[in-house]
């Protein structure tokens, strides 16, 4: 079949699809080169790439990275991939079908972030979360945490409850600080002092990304930008294939990261990134 | 304009520029110093104050006040630091230490959310500096979904205060070391500078000197090698000046040596011409007045013996003519006596107007004669004055007039007041005197119209007389004259004020003038001359007056019998053979008990003769001696002996 998909493509005229990045940044621009070389590859499609202001060249794809490009493509007849989006960000946007308005998140699917969690704290039962605006997937969460026989601690920050108080009285209670997507609660401004204030109460935060590794959260599941780029290449090959676009997904293949040096601050044994990677579910 | 010395200037050169330099590098180094004094306070306190804001971010954000309080000690115990406060997000006070003051305007500051490091207060006091404490930014690759990328968050802010006590030390020890290090180099500079100029300026205060010296006279002044060349041309130059000046007053001093020592020659030539001539005046006036002497003394005696009326016409005749040459010489006399300086005014009061009227009595007669009126004006006065002298110059005076006034003329005597003078004039409306013949007339042996010197009209003496007596007795004499116009002389005698002395006065002159009949007879008299035929002839008319003469040609004839009665009179030549008449004065003055009366008689007129015999206190009479005036003399000295004896 694949053979035929080459032969039909390569008998009709190539596809042309457009990169827009949200802004020239490392991972976003990594990203880039990783779908060119892809593209390259396979010569299915021409690929341009142009940034958030720029006039969008006509294309029959436009691929949009990040969320400032998703927001300023919302408008656009074109059928769009989204990239690099959070899954709750995305679904407030969307307004057309999926076959002409998808997504590849950035986030992990609950699953395995509670898998990795399992996986590199065992020990751990009570499961810290602090929200300002309660999670999408809060009962989905509840009914995983459930499963895996984890107690579930909730706070949440508002009028009554500062960040620090909030953060405090869940630290007391709470053994690991499961971090969801919260852009009022995880910032740039606050990782630091929340991490401190975790170190502090010897609390462990298992991250949503490299980032919160490197910040010095214990341990992350995240997708890399050649994974990503990998798995939207596949998904313009389906468009150009069938003319629409696969369904709104989660990264399929992921990294593990480990912050081996907050573990020995903490006291803790933990397995490696790789063992863990393979332990929930990542191709060797 | 002020002036200034070389010196001064040559160092106002050198040190103003360096003066200059100093004083800016100075303040340029200076300020710049303080500059950086204070930046560096400034970026100290930046440097905590951010320290200190960065450390507490996580004690604010968690509102741990021990955490944040130990950090704001840390801070305090810092150098200068006077005290920090920390505020939270909203303003409110979290911690701090030290004095503590104006919240408020930080609280302020932190809700205007003003996210930069800034200086709020800077004085000579304190830097108060603000910084805010934000948080720190870690990139967490999220998408910030539809909200807009947000800045740092404001967690809260720290204020510093830092004194400036150290600073201001700091500074102001800064400042006084450069003061001084300004004066040293300025020290220094001086002294090099004045070393510098001294090096220039002391070879022209030389030269200056020298110059100065030169001036001054004193052309042997040299000027030594300069080591600045045009100085040293200038030092050539005055050397080669100074030498041209000395020779040329070397010479200048030669000629006038020269010419003072011709002048002095000249002098002394002219001197001894009138030397010789006083010499030979007095000589010949000597030796006239031998034989005139003897001449008047046998007249005197011929009288006595003739008897005819015929012979007492021829003998009244040739009287007449000894007489005449008898006051020729006795003018000569005068004038010798005048020059040698002997005659001494006797000064007294007197009524002028008995004098003068007495002269005009005595002058009728001769104006009678030449038919010329004689007018006499005159006021009652009392004048100071030698009458003596005051009379001869009158009688020169009139004398004159009348010998000069052609016959049928006039001549005026008149004497009025004029101040505290008396003014004698003696007018004549003779012939006159031209102006430029005015002074001459006053010397000796001028007469105007006497060139053929005729000598009955005088020698000439007359008015060389009166000016040398006016002279002696510092009355002034005036002429006022002019050709065929006559002639004014005039003479003003001080006056004596008052009637009283006038009156009291008045009989002086004639009591003085008053002759008493003498009576020689059997008076012992000794005369001694060498000269035979005055010795015989005075003998002779000293016998016929009734005396006992005894001859003594010479001191070795003369005995003396030292007993009561030798002689009563002595009357001794000057000049002797075998010594001087004051050799016999003295001889008798030491051997004899008995002193006799001493007459000196001289044909000698030298006016050394006559100060000797003064100062001796004996008298002097000079040859010829005519008979009435020795007779005259013979009274005075023997009344002055029996005066002195009854004393």
């Amino acid at each position: 079949m694949c053979l035929i998909l080459c032969l039909s493509l390569a008998q009709a005229a190539p596809l042309t699809v457009t990169v827009v990045l949200s802004e020239s940044g490392s991972a976003y621009q990594e990203f880039a080169r990783a779908l060119q070389s892809q593209s390259t590859r396979s010569t299915q499609y021409n690929l341009q790439i142009a940034h958030v202001g720029d006039p969008i060249p006509d294309a029959n794809l436009v691929i949009a990275v990040g969320m400032r490009a998703a927001i300023s493509l919302t408008s656009n007849s074109v059928p769009v991939l989204n990239v690099f989006v959070p899954r709750a960000g995305f679904e407030k946007l969307q307004y057309a079908p999926s076959a002409t308005f998808s997504a590849i998140y950035m986030d992990q699917p609950l699953e395995r972030q509670l898998a990795l969690l399992s996986a590199a704290l065992p020990e751990a039962r009570r499961i810290g979360i602090l929200y300002a605006t309660p999670p999408a997937e809060l009962d989905k969460l509840k009914k995983l945490s459930a499963e895996s026989k984890l107690s579930l601690h909730l706070q949440r920050v508002d009028q009554q409850h500062s960040l620090v108080s909030a953060l405090t009285e869940l630290l007391e209670v709470s053994e690991v600080l499961f971090v969801l997507p919260d852009a009022e609660v995880y910032s740039s401004d606050t990782i630091r002092n929340i991490l401190l204030e975790t170190y502090r109460k010897r609390v462990p935060m298992i991250g949503i990304s490299q980032s919160y590794v490197r910040a010095g959260a214990l341990c992350a599941v995240y997708s890399t930008s050649q994974q990503i780029a990998k798995q939207t290449a596949e998904a313009i090959l389906q468009f150009s294939a069938g003319g629409i676009l696969p369904p709104s997904q989660y990264p399929k293949e992921f990294e593990v990261s480990v912050n081996t040096q907050v573990a020995r601050s903490l006291g803790l044994v933990i397995k490696d990134a790789e063992q863990l990677r393979t332990e929930i579910g990542g191709e060797p | 304009m002020i002036k200034h010395g070389i010196e001064r200037q040559a160092l106002a050169v050198a040190l103003i520029p360096i003066l200059i330099m100093a004083v800016i590098l100075e303040s340029y180094f200076i300020f710049t110093r303080i500059d950086d004094l204070d930046r560096a306070m400034l970026d100290r306190a930046k440097l905590i104050v951010r320290q200190l804001a960065s450390s507490s971010e996580y004690a604010v954000f968690t509102g741990n006040r021990s955490m944040l309080q130990q950090q704001i000690d840390v801070a305090i115990a810092q150098q200068d630091v006077s005290s920090v406060i920390v505020l939270d997000a909203t303003g409110s006070y979290l911690a701090g230490a030290g004095s503590v003051s104006d919240i408020e305007g930080f609280t302020k500051l932190i809700r205007s959310g003003n996210g930069q490091t800034m200086p709020m207060r800077d004085d000579n006091q304190v830097l108060t500096v603000y910084q805010p404490i934000l948080t720190t930014q870690i990139e967490l690759d999220e998408p910030n979904l539809s909200l807009p990328k947000r800045m740092s968050r404001q967690l809260g802010g720290v204020i510093l205060v830092l004194g400036k006590q150290s600073l201001n030390d700091e500074k102001r020890g800064m400042l006084l070391f450069n003061l001084m290090l300004t004066v040293l180099i300025l020290g220094i500079a001086i002294v090099v500078a004045m070393r510098a100029s001294h090096r220039i300026t002391a070879p022209i205060l030389g030269l200056r000197s020298a110059v100065r010296d030169i001036g001054e006279g004193r052309l042997d002044t040299r000027i030594g090698e300069m080591r600045v060349l045009e100085l040293d041309e200038l030092a050539h130059g005055i050397n080669e000046m100074t030498g041209q000046l000395q020779q040329q007053r070397d010479t200048l001093q030669q000629r006038i040596k020269e010419a003072t020592q011709e002048l002095r020659e000249k002098k002394e030539e002219a001197e001894k011409a009138n030397f010789d001539k006083t010499r030979f005046l007095a000589a010949a006036s000597h030796d006239l007045r031998q034989p005139m002497h003897a001449l008047g003394l046998f007249m005197g005696e011929l009288h006595n013996r003739i008897n005819t009326p015929e012979q007492h016409k021829i003998v009244a005749k040739v009287e007449e003519s000894v007489e005449a040459m008898s006051g020729l010489l006795d003018s000569l006399l005068d004038i010798s006596k005048l020059d040698a300086g002997v005659v001494i005014p006797q000064v007294q009061e007197f009524a002028i107007h008995v004098l003068l009227q007495r002269m005009a009595e005595d002058f009728a007669s001769l104006a009678g004669k030449k038919a010329i009126t004689l007018r006499v004006r005159m006021i009652e006065a009392c004048v100071i004055g030698d009458p003596l002298l005051l009379e001869r110059i009158l009688l020169n005076l009139l004398g004159n007039a009348i010998r000069y006034v052609r016959q049928g003329g006039a001549v005026m005597l008149v004497c009025r007041k004029r101040g505290d003078h008396v003014r004698i004039e003696v007018r004549d409306n003779g012939p006159g005197i031209p102006l430029d013949e005015q002074q001459n007339i006053f010397r000796e042996f001028v007469q105007l119209t006497n060139t053929a010197r005729d000598r009955s009209k005088g020698l000439g003496l007359g008015l060389a007389i009166v000016e040398r007596l006016a002279k002696l007795m510092c009355f002034p004499l005036y002429l006022r004259s002019a050709p065929g116009r006559g002639s004014i002389f005039a003479i003003d005698v001080p006056r004596v004020v008052g009637v009283q002395e006038l009156l009291a006065k008045e009989n002086i002159v004639r009591q003085d003038t008053g002759h008493m009949p003498e009576d020689f007879s059997g008076l012992r008299v000794l005369v001694v001359d060498d000269d035979e035929l005055v010795r015989n002839g005075t003998g002779s008319l000293l016998a016929a007056w009734g005396c006992q003469v005894e001859l003594a040609g010479n001191l070795a004839e003369v005995r003396l019998p030292c007993d009561e009665n030798i002689f009563d009179l002595v009357v001794c030549d000057y000049r002797l053979p075998d010594g001087s008449g004051l050799d016999l004065a003295d001889r008798i003055k030491t051997q004899c008990t008995y002193q006799p009366a001493f007459l000196l008689i001289s044909g000698d007129t030298s006016p050394a003769v006559l100060q000797q015999v003064v100062a001796k206190g004996y008298h002097l009479l000079h040859k010829p001696v005519r008979p009435a005036k020795l007779r005259s003399m013979l009274s005075f000295v023997l009344n002055k002996q029996s005066r002195d004896k009854n004393d």
